[in-house]
């Protein structure tokens, strides 16, 4: 449980960051279509959801590459001490992320 | 519960650092672990805890050969020299995923944590941190700790207090401290027994005069 506990912690801080990115990019992704008035009855949403769920993936592992390898590499100690490695907590991004995208997917 | 390291070796490249270095640390016991800078010091309790990747290595803990962070919890807990709590982490979360009951109760009235119970460790200034930090180490559930100089940045009235805590942690918790710093006068307070870490091993000291001996303190120097 505490390890679990731990996961979401080292997890939290690069969901906000990669979803708020990612429905960016999902959005942008889309303008070319909707100014050139392109779209149609049924393809008419404003955001791209497999963009977004592309540039999650993408992206979630690129904030865990800043964060913690080039900004906070100490910050590993503190997972370590409690069992979390750092190919675990890669692993572990890497997972959360695609769950995440696919749900994206799913869902939207 | 005792901590054995043995066969430690470790090179950066062609330079030796550690060439079977051996160190024990039993629960109960204090070992102050002294040594000129860039001697190895850091590099041995980072290879003990697989932090770092060694040439050769045999560590166990009891009967546990410890192999990879996996086999830590329970066992091994370390303090790093530089600040290594999340900085997005309220003090009072740390606190819940570290320490048991009722060291966890224990600590959250202390004078030195509860004013920053609820706030993230970026609030919280460096000093302060360092002394919330040793503090949740030495509360973990680990019974063998590894000290990599906690007394950094910490004010000399309250490196007293940190000796006593260590003291007591070992003697009446029973737990094993492993505990390097510069500042030898306070290691050797704190310590049941002495190593030195000169020539890419550890030797025992049976006496601080032999400080001298192994080339860490000046001849002219008073202990």
């Amino acid at each position: 449980m505490t390890q679990l506990i731990a996961l979401w912690h080292f997890e939290r801080r690069l969901i906000l960051p990669a979803a708020l990115i990612s429905v960016i990019a999902g959005a942008i992704s889309r303008l070319p279509v909707q100014l050139a008035g392109l779209e149609n009855a049924a393809d008419s949403t404003w955001i791209s959801v497999p963009t977004v769920a592309r540039s999650y993936l993408l992206l979630s592992l690129v904030f865990h590459g800043v964060t913690y390898e080039l900004r906070k590499p100490q910050e590993y100690h503190f997972y370590h001490n409690l069992g979390l490695g750092r190919i675990h907590l890669w692993a572990t991004t890497a997972v959360f992320s695609l769950i995440i995208g696919l749900l994206i997917n799913l869902i939207l | 519960m005792k901590l054995r390291a043995d066969s430690i070796h470790k090179y950066f490249g062609e330079a030796a650092v550690l060439t079977g270095a051996y160190l024990t640390c039993e629960t109960g016991g204090v070992v102050g672990l002294v040594g000129r800078n860039g001697c190895g010091k850091s590099t041995l309790l980072r290879v003990i805890m697989r932090l770092l990747p060694a040439d050769g290595a045999f560590v166990e803990v009891d009967d546990t050969y410890i192999k990879s962070a996996r086999q830590l919890p329970g066992r091994l807990a370390y303090l790093p020299q530089d600040g290594w709590l999340p900085d997005h982490l309220r003090i009072r979360q740390a606190l819940r995923l570290y320490c048991p009951q009722p060291y966890r109760s224990q600590l959250e009235g202390h004078a030195w944590v509860q004013p920053f119970l609820d706030r993230k460790c970026y609030q919280v200034s460096a000093g302060q941190l360092r002394l919330i930090e040793c503090l949740l180490i030495l509360h973990s559930r680990a019974p063998i700790v590894l000290l990599d100089e906690p007394f950094n940045g910490i004010a000399p009235i309250q490196k007293e207090e940190i000796i006593r805590l260590i003291r007591a942690q070992a003697e009446q918790a029973g737990k094993g401290i492993v505990l390097t710093d510069h500042d030898y006068r306070h290691v050797w307070q704190a310590a049941t027994r002495l190593v030195v870490l000169k020539d890419r091993n550890v030797y025992t000291l049976q006496k601080k005069e032999e400080l001298k001996n192994f080339g860490y303190l000046p001849d002219s120097a008073w202990v």
